[in-house]
């Protein structure tokens, strides 16, 4: 506490450029962490934890070159330290190190198109018919309500999923056929 | 390896593989493979184009994730086109500025620095007749006014009714207890070491050898472990307490035979109901209500502990407690950034430690983009026992408007952790298009019992009356701190003004629950 009648937080001013940064790449990150652990309770606290390990490295960030990428490498260190923690618990099913390590590697050559895509994913998704989203919609608000769909609708579980997998199948050809058109790329 | 660049192959130049493929990371994202699921995925992986195309499909899952899980509040059902916000690298609104929120006792406090300032020039030093055996003195005044006769500095003060018309004095009493009136007090001089307050505020400052220097109100009773404290009783007889340094023990009622809530420095209490029933302090809480406090640019250091630690992100636009209610103005201004962020209290709460407590608030959200923003109220979590860096915020809250409160530090609730543990954690989420409001109403039972029962300390919430979360394991630490967030969607297309608010915050402690078990 300083005797100032005006507190600032400890940060200096530089850092409002670095949480700018920080704040604007949070979906990056979250992304780059769901492409190694994509199906992981957790991810929004191991978001946290790259966030913070960042804030803390804020130091050592070389403004002048991009953002993402500096982060995509803690983000990757936290990302194994998870899963090797994870690892213990039985069941814990993950890919391995070695092919996390070439997914990392492969995603950095479509990071260009990431945006694109994801506008083109809502148009998409706008494409679904009524029940696919509304299905969509169910596994995403909750992984949980789909057992209570497959209960209430008396539809398996089994084909539960298989319809969810053909929704992300329709959707991957929908961007897939946006991207090639060039709609989504500007 | 080459990764391929630009767009995804299509595909169909996969033929075999494609349903294979699909299969296994469509499990892989609902968490449903096997091992052997991992291993035939990995050997597919070796393809360029099998990864392209798992990479845009993970991608699209955590589009999808990012916007229903906690992060957007898009309605895939009614907007599916607006899945990608559009991005904002202004952060131009973003502010980092703190504001003190210093309380009624803050203002105390200077008020007795003002007294301490004038103290040597008062009136000439003539001794009156006590109206008892003096115990007291006038040590400083400033323009107070009396009840009956003048007292000036030196004058001696006894046994007895004193009020304070208005203005401010100091009392110095034979104990070595230093007694700081500010403004209309009505109170008894009982001895050097006990005085009653009928009403008013008053301050003691209380070095050791005056330890156990007493307060006596119309509901309780606060004893003084060699501390500095202020007490008030209002008109209804109701009294606050606040602990600046060291601690107190308070006692509901004037029964002996009740334990006392012992109270540490930086917190506040107001026991609830007089004592004409002489309640048990596990039935009559210790009470703060926060937002009586008034946002002042009095002096932080003597703010300090005790009033509330207040930060507003945006200086632009700052909340304001308005009869008892945090009112959150909320403004479509393009300056803004995206998300707005915002702290608005930020407390170290370390006397919820060990004990059961009860946090509740009202939280109405703004009415921004009613149409197309779901709602939520979000309990968040905070393992941080440092004060909230704004990093830590606004993770799981973008694009949404969203009111929690939060709790740490080393707070896991069932989490898996490693190495060390930073997060806000949220519990809760409740997908809505009203705004509220919510009532909110989160337990923490801190107690020994409940320690030895669940092996930690637990967690409840009840969000407008219904059981959302019960008994969830949390571990508290020594430095809980609790606090209130905001996010606030940049209202796309100008929403215009709104509000958000957050009322009748009540943080209320029972007596340790060893003590308390009926």
């Amino acid at each position: 506490m300083t005797s100032g009648v005006e507190h600032t937080l400890p940060v200096a001013g530089d850092s409002d450029e670095f949480v700018g940064r920080l704040l604007a790449s949070q979906r990056g990150i979250h992304a780059f962490l769901v492409s190694l652990m994509p199906y992981e309770t957790d991810l929004d606290d191991v978001v946290q934890q790259v966030c913070l390990m960042l804030w803390k490295e804020r130091d050592k960030y070389d403004p002048s070159r991009p953002f993402l990428p500096w982060a995509y490498a803690f983000a990757r260190n936290i990302a194994s330290m998870h899963l090797r923690s994870r690892a213990r618990d039985r069941n814990h099913i993950a890919l391995s190190p070695e092919v996390l390590e070439r997914i990392a590697f492969a995603r950095e050559g479509q990071e260009s198109t990431a945006e694109a895509r994801r506008v083109a994913l809502g148009r998409c998704v706008e494409q679904l018919l009524p029940s696919q989203r509304e299905l969509l919609l169910q596994r995403y608000e909750s992984p949980e309500s789909l057992k209570h769909v497959a209960a209430a609708t008396k539809v398996s579980a089994a084909a539960l999923t298989m319809r969810l997998q053909r929704i992300r199948h329709a959707l991957l050809k929908c961007v897939e056929q946006s991207i090639a058109a060039g709609e989504g790329a500007s | 390896m080459n990764p391929p660049r630009s767009s995804i192959q299509p595909l169909q130049q996969l033929p075999g593989v494609e349903s294979e493929l699909m299969r296994l990371v469509s499990s892989l994202c609902d968490g449903s493979p096997t091992q052997s699921d991992c291993r035939r995925l990995e050997a597919l992986l070796e393809d360029p184009q099998a990864m392209a195309a798992y990479i845009a499909l993970t991608e699209q899952h955590a589009a999808l994730l990012w916007q229903t899980r906690s992060h957007a509040p898009v309605v895939l059902a009614e907007v599916p086109g607006r899945i990608a916000p559009p991005r904002s690298t202004v952060f131009g609104g973003f502010r980092r500025s703190l504001a003190i929120a210093a309380g009624a006792l803050a203002l105390l406090l200077l008020a007795a620095a003002s007294v301490l300032l004038q103290q040597n020039s008062g009136g000439p030093q003539v001794d009156q007749t006590p109206a008892g055996p003096s115990v007291a003195r006038i040590t400083a005044v400033s323009d107070a006014r009396w009840d009956r006769r003048v007292l000036r500095v030196g004058d001696a003060v006894g046994s007895g009714p004193l009020r304070l018309l208005d203005g401010c004095a100091q009392l110095k009493f034979a104990s070595g207890a230093t007694v700081v009136l500010n403004g209309a007090t009505d109170l008894e001089v009982v001895n050097d070491k006990r005085i009653f307050l009928r009403s008013g505020k008053i301050t003691p400052f209380v070095p050791p050898e005056a330890h156990g220097f007493t307060v006596v109100s119309p509901s309780g009773e606060v004893v003084d472990l060699g501390t500095e404290f202020s007490v008030g009783v209002d008109a209804k007889g109701l009294t606050s307490v606040y602990v600046i340094d060291g601690e107190v023990d308070v006692a509901t009622g004037h029964s002996r035979r009740q334990t006392p809530l012992r109270m540490t420095q930086g917190f506040g209490a107001q026991l609830s109901a007089p004592s004409a029933a002489g309640p048990d302090v596990t039935q009559q809480p210790i009470v703060i209500d926060h937002f009586d406090i008034e946002r002042t640019n009095a002096n932080p250091n003597a703010a300090g502990d005790m009033a509330l630690r207040w930060i507003d992100l945006d200086s632009g636009h700052p909340a304001i407690v308005e009869g008892g209610s945090l009112r959150i103005p909320i403004d479509d201004d393009p300056a803004w950034a995206d998300p707005a962020v915002r702290i608005l209290l930020d407390h170290d709460f370390s006397s919820l430690v060990g004990r059961r407590s009860v946090i509740s608030f009202k939280a109405t959200l703004p009415e921004i983009g009613t149409a197309s923003f779901r709602r939520w109220v979000a309990l968040i979590i905070d393992s941080s026992c440092q004060p909230i860096d704004p990093p830590q915020l606004p993770l799981a809250h973008r694009e949404e408007a969203a009111v929690g409160v939060m709790v740490s530090p080393e707070w896991q609730a069932g989490l898996r952790t490693l190495g060390e543990r930073h997060y806000v954690k949220r519990l809760f989420r409740r997908n809505e298009d009203a705004v509220g409001p919510y009532q909110i109403v989160v337990s923490i039972d801190d107690s020994p019992e409940v320690h030895e029962e669940h092996g930690s300390a637990t967690l409840g919430l009840m969000i407008n009356g219904v059981d959302a979360i019960r008994n969830k394991p949390i571990e508290l630490g020594q430095h809980p701190r609790l606090g209130f967030h905001t996010f606030v969607p940049r209202a796309k297309g100008g929403h215009g003004k709104a509000v958000a608010f957050i009322d009748d915050f009540s943080v209320s402690v029972e007596a340790a629950a060893a003590e308390a078990s009926p």
